[in-house]
């Protein structure tokens, strides 16, 4: 274990997690950060593997094979992130170093979190540690959008695992702890269909925006469960119905999209069937069609006694010298899908969260090496 | 001397011209062409004629007759658009054709045959040299089928708004399809904005969401005060359009939401209390959002008149005459030009023109056999009014 930690190399997380900005991988063009990732894997004596999850969208995945059968701890991250946002005051593609912080697209979310996991695999490769079981990487493609790169994973071998660790930026602290469960989501999409008449008359019309309007006003009613840790919640996004140029007609269609975050005990077809409980109580003269888009996300939630979350609970307290602080959290992740739909127990941990999603992103310089150390003493650990 | 006129009536002539007219197109915007051909045409019966624009190459057309003595000033108007011809026809729309007893294309029934007879009744009390007392006058105004910047540009002018009456050559016919209104009613197009705030749509109590509270108010529409009127009963009211929300996919809790709301409104509500009744009502569900009631054009006031007002008795009897039959009447529910004329201006209208068949649908018509009716009566209605 002394020799595995002796073996981290800092300044090698620094110039990878660098060389990452430097290569765009915007929501949908994740290939070249693929073929990146294998190649330094590959480089680091590691069996690799790109796996289309969407054409001309590689998903990439390396493992590092155990003395002797054992757990399997997959260590994952997103390749993808979320497009220039205006207002960026340098090039968002250049990794820039000032006073103790580095900036670019990707710094924290979740470059840098990479960043540490490939450094991680090069310790174990260079002091040849011994370890049970597998040790894996999985560099996955749209967390930022629909969340397919982990839902393909899933259904291979890949996914087959008894852990993983997300290096998403949770520093486990206060100001942002790890989720010991996430929320789930569902995106109702509405149609109420009517019938159109002159709209001097009324009455011989049925008037579907204002059909949606009463159910819209209900929502209310929805029976959000109760959840000792969670609290469920709806919210409407987006409306539409009715004329696209100028005239006096009834309106036959409307459609409407409200997003419900849901709770461990509710599923899809639950919160499907409570939404069309509501719609039939009011008696709407309008045909009413109840369906979902993507993206749908399950909840979890999970007990401090899983085995991930001990040995990150140790390894956190050894690098830091204090107590992780956990939540519950209403963020969706890919654990959402690895954990909420997969059954796999999931950790968050990654460097420190400087504007993601937002201009002039970047991480702490100084919260990259404890990640490397914590992610190091976890695999070590998990794997022993 | 009435016999004088109606052996001028040349019923030929209504189709030539009605021929010749929907071959001008005159969707709404576009009216310059026809309102020159008809100036021609009533310059060649003797009238004084003029081109008034209302816009850029949108003139409302008008001439005038006047009879050998002072007296009351009659106008017979008519809107010079058509609404676009659209698709699903089985002829060519801008091309008048007949078959079975019908005229087909754009404006047939809405409305060049009504502008066809009146240029006939025109044509004929001109060529007639029959007296008569007053003025008689045509106005061919633009942009009916949107928000009638025609008639009311026309009833800014003095002249036209000290009508003493004025004839709509509309297809109200008088029969079940479309009885005489005794009255329409007014409308107001609400335009509500929903001010709300956004938020992360995860966190939907940190937000105000518009278009939940838009919805409240849609879903409380039936709490506005309605005014009973013992002839019309009560107005109606219909959401249009609504939208609000991301534009992109965003989970985002929306700070914005607009709908629209058509109101019929009855006499005793005027345009001021629809508007406040909505605020009222608004006001009345303690929102969190902000909410601006405003509206949209066009608005018309409501109007209501009797059977028993001297235009239209004379109608009454010029129907009875020619139809053989007494009219139709109702309190309608529409919009016409008359509600400015004499909702707005106070000025005592009629309607009454041919038969409707397929007005803002594709292969719109009318039937022949309605036009020489109609010049008779158009004919009757003028000079029993300016005797």
């Amino acid at each position: 274990m002394i020799d595995l930690l002796d073996k981290i190399d800092h300044d090698y997380t620094l110039v990878k997690l660098e060389e990452m900005i430097k290569i765009p991988s915007i929501v949908g063009e994740e290939k070249e950060l693929a073929h990146y990732l294998q190649n330094e894997l590959d480089g680091l004596g590691l069996k690799t593997e790109l796996h289309e999850a969407q054409p001309g969208r590689p998903n990439i995945y390396a493992k590092l094979e155990g003395n002797g059968s054992g757990k399997k701890l997959d260590f994952n991250g997103h390749t993808d992130t979320v497009p220039v946002v205006p207002g960026w005051t340098h090039d968002p593609f250049k990794p820039i170093k000032e006073a103790g912080k580095i900036y670019g697209l990707g710094s924290n979310d979740m470059k840098g979190g990479i960043a540490c996991i490939l450094s991680m695999m090069r310790a174990f490769v260079e002091s040849s540690h011994d370890f049970k079981g597998q040790l894996s990487f999985s560099g996955v493609i749209d967390e930022e959008a629909y969340g397919e790169g982990a839902k393909a994973m899933l259904k291979t071998d890949w996914g087959k695992v008894d852990g993983m660790v997300l290096a998403e930026p949770y520093s486990a602290t206060k100001e942002s702890p790890t989720a010991l469960g996430i929320t789930g989501k569902v995106l109702y999409d509405i149609y109420v269909k009517g019938r159109a008449a002159h709209g001097f008359s009324p009455q011989y019309g049925i008037n579907a925006v204002e059909q949606a309007g009463i159910i819209l006003a209900n929502l209310h009613k929805l029976k959000i469960k109760e959840h000792e840790r969670f609290q469920g919640n709806y919210s409407t996004l987006k409306i539409e119905g009715g004329y696209s140029v100028y005239s006096v007609v009834v309106p036959a269609e409307a459609r409407f999209e409200v997003n419900r975050l849901t709770v461990p005990g509710e599923t899809v077809e639950s919160v499907i069937e409570d939404m069309e409980e509501l719609v039939s109580s009011l008696n709407l003269e309008a045909e009413v069609e109840v369906k979902t888009k993507p993206p749908l996300y399950s909840s979890y939630v999970m007990e401090k006694t899983e085995p991930i979350v001990q040995v990150f609970d140790a390894a956190f307290r050894e690098v830091k010298g204090v107590a992780p602080h956990y939540g519950y959290s209403s963020s969706i992740t890919d654990a959402n899908t690895f954990a909420g739909e997969g059954g796999i127990p999931c950790i968050h941990l990654g460097p420190f969260a400087g504007g993601p999603h937002q201009k002039d992103e970047y991480t702490l310089i100084d919260s990259i090496p404890p990640v490397t150390e914590i992610f190091t003493k976890m695999a070590a650990s998990f794997l022993e | 001397m009435i016999e004088d006129v109606l052996k001028k009536l040349d019923d030929s002539y209504t189709i030539q011209l009605s021929e010749e007219m929907i071959a001008i197109p005159s969707v709404t915007g576009d009216e310059e062409a026809l309102a020159l051909y008809i100036q021609e045409k009533l310059e060649s019966y003797g009238m004084t004629s003029e081109l008034n624009y209302v816009d850029t190459g949108r003139p409302n057309v008008h001439g005038v007759m006047k009879g050998s003595k002072p007296g009351k000033r009659l106008d017979y108007n008519a809107h010079t658009d058509t609404v676009p011809a659209g698709s699903d026809w089985e002829t060519d729309p801008f091309k008048a054709v007949i078959k079975e007893g019908k005229l087909y294309g754009r404006g047939a029934c809405d409305m060049k045959t009504g502008i066809a007879c009146t240029l006939n009744m025109l044509k004929a009390i001109a060529d007639s040299g029959v007296d008569f007392n007053g003025e008689l006058s045509f106005s061919g105004v633009v942009d009916q089928e949107a928000t009638d910047i025609g008639a009311w540009a026309m009833m800014k002018q003095e002249k036209w708004r000290t009508l003493d009456g004025v004839v709509l050559t509309y297809s109200y016919c008088g029969d079940e399809t479309k009885p005489i209104p005794l009255g329409l009613t007014g409308k107001v197009l609400y335009n509500i904005n929903v001010k709300g705030q956004a938020a992360h749509g995860f966190r939907p109590h940190l937000g105000v969401n518009a278009v939940e509270d838009a919805a409240k108010i849609i879903s409380n529409l039936d709490k506005l005060n309605l005014k009973e009127h013992p002839d019309f009963d009560t107005g109606t009211v219909c959401t249009l359009k609504t939208e609000g929300g991301y534009k992109k996919y965003s989970v985002v809790v929306p700070e914005s939401a607009r709908f629209e709301v058509n109101r019929l409104l009855v006499p005793g509500e005027s345009i001021q209390y629809t508007i406040d009744d909505m605020k009222r009502m608004v006001d009345s569900l303690e929102l969190k959002s902000e909410v601006d009631v405003g509206v949209k054009p066009p608005m018309y006031e409501p109007y209501i008149c009797t059977k028993d007002e001297s235009l239209m008795m004379i109608l009454h009897r010029a129907y009875k005459t020619v139809m053989e039959k007494e009219p139709l009447y109702e309190h309608a529910y529409g919009i016409t030009n008359a509600n400015i004329f004499q909702g707005e201006q106070g000025i005592p209208c009629i309607h009454i023109g041919p038969q409707r068949g397929g007005a803002h649908q594709p292969n719109e018509h009318v039937k022949l056999e309605w036009l020489p009716p109609v010049s008779e009566m158009y004919s009757r209605i003028a000079l029993a009014y300016l005797n």
